[in-house]
């Protein structure tokens, strides 16, 4: 069997996987905006069961865009997990495996919750594909065509009265990512930080 | 037999991105990143700075550490890694590193106490550590003094700093000095032409007042304010003596407790580890002195003094040969994880 173990991060769902391209073998979630790492190993734990680990061809993670420590906290999960089997690490933006999952006939957007009251945001063609970057907003701040536009994203829980036309799903589908990770392969492997360091200086009286 | 443990070590408490190897008590590899040159100019470590750098730096010293000590991952027992106390965005990239590792291979993860690991070190260089001991750590993040009866299971905390760890301290006076970052070398290199007995700088709870509460306490922001007024009131100055002269009132305060704690312990062994540890006066004067009241010391070479993944790695052999339970997936890295705790359970 070659099996593809996926894991993500980039929201408040703890998310991981495992699948074939053909079948979805299992996929287990953990709600929670913080302790991703102690979630993940919960769910690894769970997820690894019985599976004999040369089974894995191959490990995907969403980059992002997400808040920092919980992001990093899948990416090195993945990174090393992927080394130690010697097999090959896909990179896939968390915002693109949910747009995979969204049935609408027209372009629409994807809205994460990047706190601070911001939200991660990009725009999809009605075929799924990503259209321009990735941006981090303010919801308020995006133009009327782009709010009007039908979004998807755990940012329209939070931000409901902003977005008037909601859409399905809320976070990734992980058996999803799993099973078509190639789909979803960035050619960067770089963290979708989106924001630099809070890099204020360590007060030194 | 069944040979000794082979254990990797992961670090990333502050901003150094270390992976160790050992099999049993010998060092097999060592391998260190720093991002200390990313903070040098906010003058201390930025955790998010130091976080991301540990993300890009795990996997590559992985394998570097691998390919020193000539080992394939598959061969290891164990995973060791520090779960704190530390920065915690950066324990967490350890910790999620470690449980990819120990997941990928199938293999026990010891999630352990970062000043544990600093007195384990040890045994990579001089063997099997005396018991029970009186371990002094001083770093940039921790000023601690411990009494250690197995180091892999029972650590008691006999005081602290209450204030600014010693670390701290140099680098806040090469700071005002204008000796950059960090402190510690800049100001050792500093000392070594000054007079240390040319000013006389205030030690911390040393005074008999203080001996109720904090005998083995520490306090270093009082120090750090009187090189600060000294300068002013000396607009001419002479930086070798200013840098030997509180350098001599830090080793001599750290040096009177952890002696005064070995006595009223009944203690014959102290062992010194932390990045201060590489401090050349500290170590030549705890020869000197502890050889005066019959006490015996072990100091780490200055490359295990400062944080490494080999410590870690070290604590985990021991673990693994006391035959210590490996901790549950889900364990939590925290930032003020108390050296009662060698382990997480
Ligand atoms: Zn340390």
């Amino acid at each position: 069997m070659s099996l593809t173990l996926a894991i993500d991060t980039a929201t408040r769902r703890t998310g991981i996987s495992l699948a074939t391209e053909a079948a979805v073998i299992a996929q287990y979630y953990e709600e929670g905006a913080t302790a991703h790492g102690e979630a993940l190993s919960r769910l690894a734990s769970q997820l690894l069961q019985g599976i004999d680990r040369s089974e894995i061809t191959s490990v995907a993670v969403g980059i992002g865009p997400g808040p920092f420590t919980g992001l990093r906290v899948g990416i090195s999960f993945a990174q090393s997990f992927a080394f130690a089997l010697g097999v090959p690490l896909i990179s896939v933006c968390t915002l693109d495996v949910i747009a995979a999952e969204v049935s609408c006939n027209q372009e629409f957007a994807i809205a994460t919750d990047a706190r601070r009251k911001e939200v991660y945001w990009a725009r999809y063609s009605a075929a799924g594909k990503r259209l321009g970057e990735v941006r981090v907003i303010k919801p308020s701040e995006l133009t009327d065509e782009e709010r009007w536009l039908p979004t998807a994203g755990d940012a329209v829980e939070i931000y409901g009265e902003l977005f008037p036309y909601l859409l399905e799903p809320l976070f990734p589908n992980m058996g999803l990512l799993a099973a078509r990770a190639a789909e979803f392969s960035l050619a960067d492997h770089a963290p979708m930080y989106m924001r630099r360091p809070d890099a204020t200086p360590p007060v030194l009286p | 037999m069944k040979s000794e443990p082979l254990v990797l070590g992961i670090e990333t408490s502050c901003d150094e991105t270390a992976v160790g190897i050992v099999r049993g008590t010998t060092l097999l590899a060592d391998a260190i990143a720093s991002s200390v040159d990313e903070h040098a100019r906010f003058g201390g470590v930025v955790p998010e700075v130091a976080s991301r750098a540990h993300l890009e730096a795990m996997v590559p010293g992985i394998e570097r550490a691998c390919k020193e000590a000539k080992v394939s991952l598959a061969d290891l027992d164990a995973i060791a890694v520090t779960a704190g106390p530390g920065l915690v965005g950066a324990l967490l990239v350890g910790t999620s590193a470690a449980a990819g590792l120990a997941f990928a291979l199938d293999k026990p993860l010891y999630a352990v106490n970062h000043l544990a690991a600093h007195v384990s070190v040890d045994v990579l260089e001089h063997g099997v550590l005396p018991s029970p001991a009186i371990a002094l750590l001083v770093s940039g993040g921790h000023t601690s003094l411990l009494r250690v009866d197995d180091v892999s299971a029972r650590i008691t905390s006999l005081g602290a700093t209450m204030d600014d760890a010693a670390g701290e301290a140099f680098d806040k006076v090469a700071r005002i000095l204008g000796l950059g970052f960090p402190g510690g070398p800049a100001i050792d290199r500093e000392a070594q032409s000054g007079n240390l007995s040319a000013i006389e700088f205030p030690r911390g709870f040393t005074q008999s007042k203080d001996q109720e509460e904090h005998a083995f306490d520490f306090s270093f922001s009082g120090l750090k304010s009187a090189v600060a007024r000294y300068l002013h009131d000396h607009p001419i100055f002479h930086v070798a003596d200013v840098a030997a002269s509180f350098q001599e009132a830090v080793v001599d305060v750290l040096l009177t407790k952890a002696l005064a704690a070995a006595k009223a312990e009944g203690i014959e062994h102290l062992i010194i580890g932390g990045g201060v540890a590489a401090n050349s006066r500290l170590r030549f004067l705890a020869k000197e002195r502890a050889r005066r009241v019959g006490v015996t010391v072990r100091i780490p070479r200055p490359g295990l003094c400062t944080d490494n993944g080999a410590m870690v790695a070290a604590l985990g052999s021991l673990l693994v040969t006391a035959g210590a339970t490996s901790s549950q997936p889900g364990f939590e890295a925290r930032s003020a994880l108390p050296v009662a705790q060698v382990t997480l359970a």
